[in-house]
């Protein structure tokens, strides 16, 4: 039980990413419109993410600088506003999807409309933030997003033609009759969605507020190790169950219902208790994990004092923006806006971001003045390499697609 | 010991953005500009760090500048942005260390004001209680010398006759010589150590400086090998002029001697 709650931020952080509402109904739709043909996007994002988490947390834990404080001192206070005005956005978008994220959930569960569950939401997270520390939001949540493995059970008690599915994983294409760039822009928003960039500015700020420092480099790495790969784990047995349940019969899933009934097809109501409990869980994480990293970033933009691990009073600005971040984004929940198109949309142009995210992880984790003998070796630096320059034509790709497809 | 070891220091690399902390760890800011000094003919000296947002409206120029400068004058007793002196550094490093502790700076004033208005009236709010220290509270007493608000420290010796430039003053201004060549906007600055203190010795410009600002210039980032191979290319577009060239320095434009530019490997360092 140690080990396992040692590897809770790793949990939390990947879960609360890779089975975010939008990732919840992204997954459940390609799975549906395209089986698993887009299934190696998931397998892309988890190596990507994984490779870009333990150089972000290697370089917090030698410098005890999280990944924000690298991009305002690597690329200077005006590229980086600019960064920090579009992490931030973004970032406070999804806050806003999560919010009505968990609200539907418990719809699903209650019938009681997801608006009004949303002031709830709203005061529970309030307090989270407010009265648990660090690792006890951690814990629950990370343990509790563990529901989330019912899809995996589901998938298993489906009993699809594995054969079939793995031969649509391996050789991926495009289904006869689907429009070529949607499903690039479908391949962009997952891959946009599973390394989004609030993953590592939470696990790197994450990772100082735990203290850790280069003697708890195995620490981390199991953290990445397990938490991604879990993520990843999680989001492909959505797909498969929602590609075995709706793609035969060509129907379209868009809603945190659909995503949910595969498993109640599968195991009843036990599993959609069971996918409930998980899908509130990891959008809690997920609202927590977007809310906190909105603080991140301004506050190590600007330099100010942060964390939960700050008595309240030290970090006083950063706990005042907390507060009008979640306020403002229940506010926008509350106008009906839909959280799935918003989502999938903030995830879209965050992908445009990620270079300028993960460029100074990459350069800082070479500096030898900065991290010494703890550098980048050769195999994080060729993986590296190639997600920068993956990342960088997905940038370049983006807005263009945006047009053409108009989302999706 | 001198807190700045460097020499040669290239502020874009070394001291500007990086992170503030006191004297524990514990952060305070970042360095958000660069105040020098200037007496007779003698190259502008490095005196002082400068926090805040007034500090950092000036470099990031423009209408949003101008805001969030605007946004760190909304103190009522306002004289400049925070800062401290040089001399009140206690390492130059990965990050800039105070000598002084947290409690004893009479900044961040916006963390104390919001503290004291807002966040310390919800309840639950534990006050700090490290070693019954009242933050800010000593701050009249323990506050080391020069490390008072702007406009107390850093304004050099008392002669009065120094001219006070600041780093945002600097980069960003065209630099051409005399002839009318034009070498790019100025974004780096070079100091030597001169004695105690730090002092401009050359100029940086040119468009590759993104090499500098990032660390690849110096070798001190070593990898990977594509951004190695991208910022040598870099590299040989920007200019290395020395100080000693410049004929001309107004808000507009920096004039230095013809042919003062040298590309790396030129001879100038």
């Amino acid at each position: 039980m140690k080990k396992l709650a040692s590897l809770t931020l790793g949990i939390l952080t990947a879960v609360g990413a890779f089975i975010d509402i939008g990732d919840l109904v992204t997954d459940a739709l390609v799975g549906a419109r395209y089986g698993l043909n887009l299934a190696w996007v998931t397998l892309l994002a988890v190596v990507g993410i994984a490779v870009y988490a333990e150089m972000a947390g290697r370089v917090a834990a030698v410098t005890g600088r999280p990944v924000f404080d690298l991009v305002r001192e690597r690329l200077g206070p005006r590229i980086a506003l600019v960064d920090l005005t579009a992490s931030f956005g973004l970032t406070g978008l999804l806050l806003v999807a999560e919010l009505a994220g968990v609200a539907l959930a418990i719809e699903l569960a209650t019938s009681v409309s997801y608006l009004a569950w949303i002031p709830l939401v709203t005061v529970l997270v309030f307090v989270l933030v407010w009265r648990v520390p660090f690792t006890g939001m951690e814990r629950t949540y990370g343990v509790l997003g563990l529901a989330m493995l019912v899809f995996v059970w589901a998938a298993v008690a489906l009993g699809p033609d594995w054969g079939a599915l793995l031969r649509d994983a391996a050789t991926p294409n495009v289904p006869a009759g689907e429009p070529v760039p949607t499903y690039v822009f479908y391949a962009i928003a997952l891959l946009g969605a599973q390394m989004t960039p609030y993953e590592v500015f939470f696990f790197s700020s994450g990772a100082v507020e735990h203290g850790w420092t280069a003697e708890n480099f195995l620490e981390m790495r199991m953290n990445v190790l397990v938490g991604f790969p879990l993520g990843g784990l999680l989001a492909l047995a959505i797909q498969v169950v929602a590609a075995v349940v709706f793609h035969p019969v060509g129907a379209e899933a868009e809603s945190v219902a659909m995503t949910a009934l595969p498993v109640s097809v599968a195991l009843g109501r036990v599993g959609l208790a069971l996918a409930i409990v998980g899908i509130v869980a990891a959008t809690i994480g997920a609202t927590l994990e977007t809310l906190m990293s909105t603080g991140y970033t301004v506050a190590q933009y600007f330099g100010w004092p942060w964390g939960k691990f700050e008595k309240r009073d030290r970090a006083s600005r950063f706990n005042l923006l907390l507060i009008v971040v979640l306020l403002a984004a229940a506010g926008v929940a509350l106008t009906t806006i839909d959280p799935i198109r918003l989502t999938i949309f903030a995830v879209f142009l965050g992908a445009a971001t990620l270079p300028f995210t993960y460029l100074p992880v990459l350069v800082v984790a070479n500096d030898v003045r900065a991290m010494g003998e703890h550098r980048n070796g050769r195999l994080a630096n060729s993986i590296g390499t190639f997600y920068l320059v993956l990342l960088t034509v997905v940038s370049l790709a983006a807005i263009p697609l945006l047009a053409i497809t108009t989302a999706g | 010991m001198p807190a700045i070891t460097d020499d040669p220091l290239h502020v874009s690399l070394r001291l500007l953005d990086r992170r503030v902390v006191d004297v524990d760890g514990e952060p305070v800011g970042r360095v958000d500009d660069l105040a020098f000094e200037q007496d007779a003919d003698d190259a502008p000296r490095l005196v002082s760090i400068l926090m805040g947002p007034e500090a950092l409206g000036a470099r990031l120029g423009g209408v949003l500048g101008r805001v969030v400068a605007g946004a760190g004058r909304l103190r009522p007793d306002a004289a400049g942005p925070p800062e401290v002196a040089v001399t009140d550094l206690e390492e130059v490093d990965t990050e800039v260390r105070l000598a002084a502790h947290r409690d004893d700076l009479p900044f961040p004033r916006s963390e104390a004001w919001v503290r004291d208005h807002v966040i310390g009236r919800i309840p639950g709010a534990e006050r700090s209680s490290s070693g019954g220290k009242e933050p800010g509270g000593e701050a009249g007493v323990r506050q080391p010398p020069g490390t008072g608000r702007g406009g107390e420290v850093g304004r050099g010796p008392a002669d009065g006759g120094a001219r006070r430039l600041r780093a945002s003053d600097l980069l960003g201004t065209p630099v051409v010589e005399r002839s009318g060549r034009r070498l790019g906007r100025l974004r780096d600055l070079r100091l030597r150590a001169d004695g105690d203190v730090h002092r401009i010795d050359g100029l940086v410009t040119g468009r590759g400086v993104v090499a500098e600002r990032l660390g690849y210039a110096y070798g001190e980032v070593v990898g990977p090998a594509l951004l190695v191979a991208l910022m040598r290319r870099a590299e040989r577009r920007t200019s290395h002029i020395d100080w000693e060239d410049l004929v001309e320095l107004t808000a507009d434009r920096i004039v230095v001697r013809d042919g003062a530019a040298a590309r790396p490997g030129e001879g100038a360092t």
